[in-house]
């Protein structure tokens, strides 16, 4: 096996990884609602989003060039490599952005934090296209009009229309009695609840596969135009589908906690206005070809639920943390794919490449072994919110020192 | 590095938000609107221990209502498929 081939085998397991994190970690802006109202089992809750997003990665068939070229400037529109770009050059800024969006996923994952997949994987690219190309390789147009912008703003708009969704619902339904109003409401939960699951499946997993195929097109063994009159390769679908689908399925139980039950109490009318409201504008947006994160929509949602009913009450000190982290993503991760890429450039070549990817893989682990300290799962995910803390792991799982930390 | 086309970001947003209290807080408002006739059209024991007879005209109402919410889901799912529609199936979607 050549050297490149090896490389790029790295890269697309890699990339495939990635996807699995994004499934992982954004379980929660579908079912968060469903599974703390009890209008579906969490497990069930889960499986569901799975499939759907299983169908829903199934269903692309467009290649997702946005991701890459919205920040970088190393691919044309027509999908194939800039002129002039060094293909080693051209598959280390990938394969570094990627393992800088891998560990910011999971390190916000440990904190419970519901930060942005998207955001982590641009943060990478953009880091890693900095330290390889300057200044002069960032597509700055696009980091600002594609990213930056909408990240601001979807929250709130998100939020607004959550809160008047939540209010109408209400004042509808004040005199309704309280059986009839759980029940009906459940329904429309886990009905709204599958679309953002549906829609996140389309959506997100094309991204992964926009990142593989071109690795493969700066590797030399695709083409745009093999795409163009081809489309995808059957494969990269079939595991992007699978990767993102397992991820989901394993359920990002600390993020699921955080959103369904660190944010507001949360009642099955409000989680479905909640749902509805990030349904519509996740499919609107990305209709009109704004990719708006999945995450910061639902998270401005169900803060927006919380606003919108009478007497409920947003917990502003979770909600600040996750501003924060959201502030946080494209830096952070943009510096984790910056010191990869140095990393794996100054030793170069495959020595460089298993370099990186041992450091990932270790990172991991240490980041999945801290997390089992204080292990979520489907049995304690619904557990009171522990106030005094505001940990994301629930008062009986603290050993006391960690309350400290 | 081009400018930064603010006009096009601008109507985008309006369009989202018009579109989003729509279908996004409109849908959910008539789904409430539907619990209601329903809870009124079924009868039964109230909380304050009265008994109202069902409203067959009001249960009607709220399953035509559900049916009409349904009917714009499904359509919302085929509106988000409508490549793969068209790519594998070769249907177009009527806008």
């Amino acid at each position: 096996m050549s050297g490149e081939l090896f490389i790029l085998i790295l890269v697309v397991v890699t990339a495939v990884g990635f996807d699995f994190t994004n499934g992982f970690h954004d379980t929660g802006n579908a079912m968060a609602t469903s599974i703390a109202t009890g209008a579906l089992k969490p497990r069930v809750a889960v499986a569901l989003s799975a499939v759907l997003n299983l169908v829903g990665a199934f269903l692309s068939v467009k290649v997702a060039v946005t991701v890459t070229t919205s920040v970088l400037k190393i691919q044309e529109k027509s999908g194939g490599l800039i002129q002039g770009l060094d293909q080693e050059k051209a598959i280390f800024i990938i394969f570094a952005g990627l393992i800088g969006g891998i560990l910011w996923n999971l390190a916000t994952w440990l904190f419970g934090l519901p930060s942005s997949s998207s955001h982590a994987l641009f943060g990478g690219l953009l880091g890693a296209g900095l330290a390889a190309l300057g200044t002069g390789g960032i597509n700055w147009n696009g980091l600002v009009s594609k990213v930056i912008v909408p990240a601001l703003m979807s929250p709130f708009i998100a939020g607004a229309i959550a809160a008047l969704g939540t209010y109408l619902i209400y004042a509808m339904t004040r005199k309704v009695r309280q059986s009839k109003r759980s029940s009906g409401f459940r329904w429309g939960q886990v009905a709204t609840a599958s679309l953002v699951s549906l829609a996140h499946g389309t959506g997100d997993a094309q991204k992964t596969m926009g990142v593989i195929a071109l690795a493969l097109i700066a590797h030399g063994s695709l083409s745009d135009k093999d795409i163009e009159a081809n489309g995808l390769p059957v494969w990269i679908i079939l595991v992007c589908a699978g990767a993102i689908a397992l991820g989901t399925y394993l359920g990002g139980w600390r993020v699921i906690r955080t959103l369904g039950k660190g944010l507001v109490e949360i009642e099955a009318p409000q989680g479905m206005a909640a749902e509805a409201a990030s349904a519509v504008i996740i499919l609107t947006s990305s209709n009109l070809g704004m990719a708006l994160s999945t995450t910061h929509v639902a998270t401005g949602s169900i803060m927006g639920s919380g606003v919108g009913k009478p007497g409920a009450q947003v917990r502003w000190s979770v909600a600040g943390r996750m501003a924060v982290g959201w502030i946080l993503t494209l830096p952070a991760a943009a510096v984790g794919g910056a010191i990869t890429y140095y990393i794996g450039h100054a030793v170069g070549g495959v020595g460089g490449a298993l370099l990186i990817f041992a450091i990932l893989v270790a990172m991991s682990a240490f980041i999945y072994l801290r997390a089992q300290k204080q292990k979520i799962d489907a049995a304690n995910v619904n557990a009171d919110w522990d106030d005094a803390t505001g940990s994301v792991a629930p008062a009986s799982q603290q050993t006391p020192t960690d309350a400290n930390a | 590095m081009g400018s930064i086309d603010w006009s096009t970001i601008g109507h985008n947003t309006l369009k989202v938000i018009a579109v989003g209290v729509v279908l996004g807080a409109g849908l959910p408002f008539l789904f409430a609107v539907g619990i209601r006739l329903w809870d009124q059209g079924s009868g039964g024991e109230h909380a304050d221990g009265t008994m109202t007879a069902g409203k067959p005209a009001a249960l009607t109402a709220a399953y035509i209502l559900s049916a009409i919410i349904a009917l714009v889901v499904i359509y919302g799912v085929l509106y988000i498929t409508k490549s793969s529609l068209d790519h594998y199936l070769g249907i177009k979607l009527p806008t």
